[in-house]
């Protein structure tokens, strides 16, 4: 408990003053000689039971109430419910802000969830006293001094961008810029509304972070969580755009899906296009969960580059209600093959070539994993690797083009080695010499790169035929399950792009993917089509990672109180001329997690902190509450609670105790 | 009378406004002389009680002649003996008759009563004796009717000084057993003892066909237990003392005191005790002249 008037804390030894008076009291008492004692022993021991229990009664209602003024004065503070106990002075405050898009949820009366979160804690800073006030945001990352915790409110960080979070770094960041300054007694406020996907809290770099804490005996931490859900939102996300030429003239082709927040009831949604100044709205039937729209077609003129907006009326969370799509002319589908084994590099080749639209122009370019870093993957969509994965420089690059929404799909090497990427490596092989050879026991067919046909039918997956598969190890979603349990196609969890692993190789010793080559052709097209957006004379960025420079300039609406700087960190599109007099543009759109993130389960978040002087406190948007508030009312209260206790003690004694 | 010393008890007026007033007991007395109380026996005093057949060896004086001629036959005639009354004063000598909260004690009040009975008794010819219960032997006066005797009886009732326990209840066994013939017995007490204890001992002069008067004198402040605040409480009776809160313990003491009160009037109804419950703060003089107005009124049964 931190007191306001601390001072007044010497006063609570008073609260023992009803014990002394009594017993002055007691020892002052007048002596009477008495006659009549058998009734006045016969009296004292019938009362001695109830009347002890009520004496004892009335002097603790006394004492507390006493002790209840006391508190009073003193001013006590709070967090949630008396739930910010504890402290004192601290050396150092580092704030840690979680500006994620699901930051930006707004109130009926249009605080955000970030913008009331730091009311909230510049509230409560008041009556915390601290040398050195350290912010921490999640936009820069880097540890920034202020000046005092109003310094909250004057600096540009009370919206909530488009980007996502990752926590363990800003917690990370924290930690190591209290080891560097050397500082004191620390207090960690967290303010966030602890999405998964902002917090990973599966991550391993949690433990080291609770290690290098509890090192520290000094060390508070305090989350202020904002966990609560909107209970009607819905969000719109664009996953395919594509110009497209026939007989009726050009159009723009447009995949797109709901996302809606749980819910019973069935609802119709106006989703508007905006195209230029063109507008076009259709309405879809949306339900919970997830609901596709595909193949939505707008007429275009004959602008061959361009961009628009997907977006949905506003509802809880104003952040997802709108997205930015680019379109221009088709790319060529250009596929790098890297592989050891030539044999293999052939066949990769051979699928990745094969032209699934005639009218589309692919193009192929194969290496050695020697050769593999030479290569721009700038014009790359798709990589097919196979051999040992790819380290140093190389991993970097393929990182960035994932990033970049690049797609790259592993296959083993014919000896694995210990090499790392994208948190998976491969271990041994694992053969399967006699027959029947392994099957597919289960795979995802709801999405992905084995979902249904556009006509609804599934892939031949179960005829696939594995005679040999290499164990992967690591962290991954499998989308096809073998029937000895190990996954045949993992994807590895990005935040943008996609990276497979395939466990088997086209090769007859290893599979049937050639001799029934539907299901492997299908996977490798379809990663190609998912990837060749990136190549569509535009880009699809998230935002932070895109650095507008001096080339690029905002097209889309002027964002309402974002600085020029930020202006990339929220949705919106951006475009330049190229020296070829060509227009690209850029839109930058929320990660595809924040419209299906849940919040961590508090009792995970307590397992990230466990062992360490950690406090959480649930706060809801609009809460009027402070994190820190002065409870006097609450002593004040109880004290009069105590003595009207005591009074009605006193008053049954008086009725009870006189003569009728 | 013999008693020619002052006493602070016996204050002249009272003497003299009461002494018009007779002390009857309820029931016939067994005298050694003749006096002015009913007898079991048949005398020859002036009180005719009834004819009886003559039988050989009455005395031949005590035939009634008229009697004899109008019937022929020869009939005794017997008259009610009237003899003198025993009065044994009984007075409470524990230490909790020394309590009183206004201008007399407990022990003062009784002094008061025993000395006018006392005086009563022996002017009109009764024998006078007194029973002092003291905590560990108890001082015992026998009935005389000399006036001398007076003097000595006042002496003890002045020299009374409660202190201890005493167990009144016991004393009145013992008074019942020494006392051979029958006589009136006045307690003076606050009768602070158990109830049932108590019947016994009232049981038992009853059934020696005494006349038993019970005063039970109580202090206001006793009935009304009234403190304001933590009292030390120190036992008249040599107890340990207590300290407690009256106002938390009022209402089981008001309790308790009732219960005795009620148990203590079933149990002198039982023993046929004239029972009397005086309050100290009342005149004493007056507390005398109602018992004995009573006692006038009610007149002698058998």
């Amino acid at each position: 408990m931190s007191f306001l008037q601390p001072w007044m804390l010497f006063a609570l030894p008073l609260f023992a003053l009803p014990v002394i008076i009594h017993l002055i009291h007691r020892r002052k008492h007048s002596t009477v000689h008495w006659g009549a004692m058998m009734f006045l022993i016969e009296a004292t021991r019938a009362s001695r039971g109830w009347q002890r229990i009520r004496h004892f009664l009335i002097l603790l209602f006394r004492m507390l109430a006493v002790a209840g003024l006391i508190f009073a004065i003193s001013r006590p503070i709070a967090g949630g419910w008396l739930g910010l106990a504890g402290g004192g002075p601290a050396d150092c405050v580092i704030v840690v802000l979680d500006r994620s898009a699901s930051m930006g949820v707004r109130d009926l009366r249009g605080g955000t969830k970030l913008s009331q979160g730091i009311d909230k804690l510049v509230d409560a800073f008041k009556t915390v006293e601290a040398n050195h006030w350290v912010l921490i945001d999640s936009i820069v990352g880097a540890p920034r001094e202020l000046d005092s915790p109003e310094d909250l409110r004057d600096l540009p960080i009370g919206n909530a961008t488009a980007t996502s979070s990752d926590m363990p770094s800003l917690l990370q960041a924290a930690v190591e810029y209290r080891e560097v300054n050397k500082v004191g007694r620390t207090e960690i406020w967290v303010l966030s509304d602890t999405q998964s996907h902002d917090w990973r809290n599966e991550s391993s770099q949690w433990g080291g972070i609770r290690d290098q804490l509890m090192e520290s005996e000094q060390v508070r931490v305090l989350l202020l969580s904002y966990a609560e859900q909107p209970a009607e939102n819905a969000s719109v996300r664009v996953t395919r755009v594509q110009r497209t030429v026939d007989d009726e003239g050009a159009a723009l082709t447009i995949d797109l899906v709901l996302h809606r927040a749980q819910s019973d009831s069935r609802e119709t949604i106006p989703v508007e296009f905006m195209l230029g100044s063109a507008r076009s709205v259709i309405d879809v039937p949306v339900t919970a969960g997830e609901t596709r729209v595909d193949g939505h077609k707008i007429p275009l003129d004959e602008a061959t580059t361009g961009w628009g907006k997907v977006s949905i009326p506003d509802d809880g969370n104003e952040s997802d209600n709108t997205f930015y799509f680019t379109f221009g002319a088709e790319p060529t589908r250009r596929t790098l093959v890297v592989a050891e084994n030539m044999p293999i590099a052939r066949i990769l080749g051979l699928v990745a070539h094969a032209p699934r639209d005639p009218t589309l122009q692919y193009e192929l370019e194969a290496q050695n994993i020697e050769g593999a870093a030479q290569v721009d993957l700038d014009s790359i969509a798709l990589i097919l690797w196979q051999g040992t994965l790819p380290q140093g420089d190389t991993l970097d690059d393929i990182e960035r083009f994932v990033d970049s929404g690049g797609r790259v799909i592993f296959f083993p090497p014919i000896n694995p080695g210990t090499e790392s990427a994208f948190g998976s490596k491969w271990t041994q092989w694992n053969r399967q010499d006699g027959v029947p050879k392994w099957r597919v026991d289960s795979w995802f067919e709801k999405g992905d790169l084995l979902r249904h046909t556009e006509a609804g039918r599934a892939l031949p997956v179960g005829e696939l035929s594995i005679t040999e598969a290499c164990l992967l190890e690591g962290d991954g979603t499998t989308l096809a399950r073998l029937e000895t349990g190990k996954p045949l196609l993992s994807r590895a969890v990005t935040t943008s792009g996609g990276v497979y692993f395939c466990t088997s190789l086209p090769r007859a010793t290893s599979s049937n993917f050639v001799s029934n080559a539907v299901v492997f052709y299908v996977m490798v097209q379809r990663a190609l089509e998912d990837a060749v957006g990136r190549l569509r004379g535009h880009r699809q960025q998230s935002p932070g990672r895109f650095d507008p420079g001096n080339d690029w300039s905002l097209v889309s609406e002027a964002l309402e109180g974002i600085l020029s700087s930020d202006r990339h960190l929220h949705a919106s599109v951006f475009s330049r001329t190229t020296e070829s007099s060509e227009v690209e543009h850029v839109a930058i759109n929320r990660s595809v997690e924040e419209d299906t993130s849940a919040p961590v389960p508090s009792e995970s978040i307590d397992l990230l902190f466990e062992g360490l002087d950690f406090v959480r406190v649930d706060e809801t948007l609009g809460g009027r509450g402070s994190v820190l508030e002065e409870v006097w009312r609450v002593f004040l209260i109880g004290m009069i609670i105590a003595l009207v206790a005591e009074a009605i003690l006193c008053l049954f004694d008086v009725q009870g105790g006189r003569r009728s | 009378m013999a008693d020619f010393v002052q006493r602070e008890f016996l204050e002249p007026k009272v003497l003299a406004r009461l002494g018009a007033l007779p002390l009857f007991a309820r029931m016939a007395m067994q005298g050694t002389v003749s006096g002015r109380h009913r007898s079991p026996h048949r005398g020859s005093s002036v009180e005719f009680a009834e004819y009886r057949k003559y039988v050989p060896g009455d005395d031949t004086r005590r035939l009634d002649w008229r009697a004899y001629a109008r019937t022929d036959r020869f009939y005794i005639k017997e008259f009610e003996a009237e003899t003198n009354l025993r009065l044994c004063l009984v007075i409470d000598g524990s230490g909790s008759m020394n309590f009183g909260s206004g201008a007399l004690s407990k022990i003062a009040y009784a002094r008061r009563i025993a000395g006018v009975l006392g005086y009563l008794a022996l002017s009109q010819g009764d024998a006078v004796g007194l029973t002092v219960v003291g905590e560990e032997e108890d001082l015992d006066i026998p009935p005389r009717r000399r006036p001398s005797h007076l003097a000595h009886v006042n002496d003890a009732i002045a020299e009374v000084e409660p202190d201890g326990e005493a167990d009144v209840a016991r004393a009145l066994h013992e008074l019942a057993e020494r006392i051979r013939q029958r006589a009136l017995v006045v307690v003076l007490s606050d009768l602070f003892v158990p109830p049932e204890a108590l019947e016994s001992a009232f049981q038992h002069l009853q059934f020696q066909k005494h006349d038993v008067v019970a005063f039970q004198l109580l202090d206001p402040q006793e009935i009304e237990f009234d403190f304001g605040r933590t009292t030390r409480f120190v036992d008249l009776e040599g107890g340990a003392p207590v300290v407690a809160d009256p106002a938390a313990i009022a209402r089981k003491y008001n309790e308790s005191f009732e219960r005795h009160r009620n148990a203590l009037d079933d149990s002198c109804r039982k023993a046929n005790v004239d029972f009397h419950r005086v309050v100290i703060d009342q005149p004493y003089d007056k507390v005398l002249a109602d018992f004995l107005i009573g006692r006038a009124q009610k007149g002698p049964r058998s």
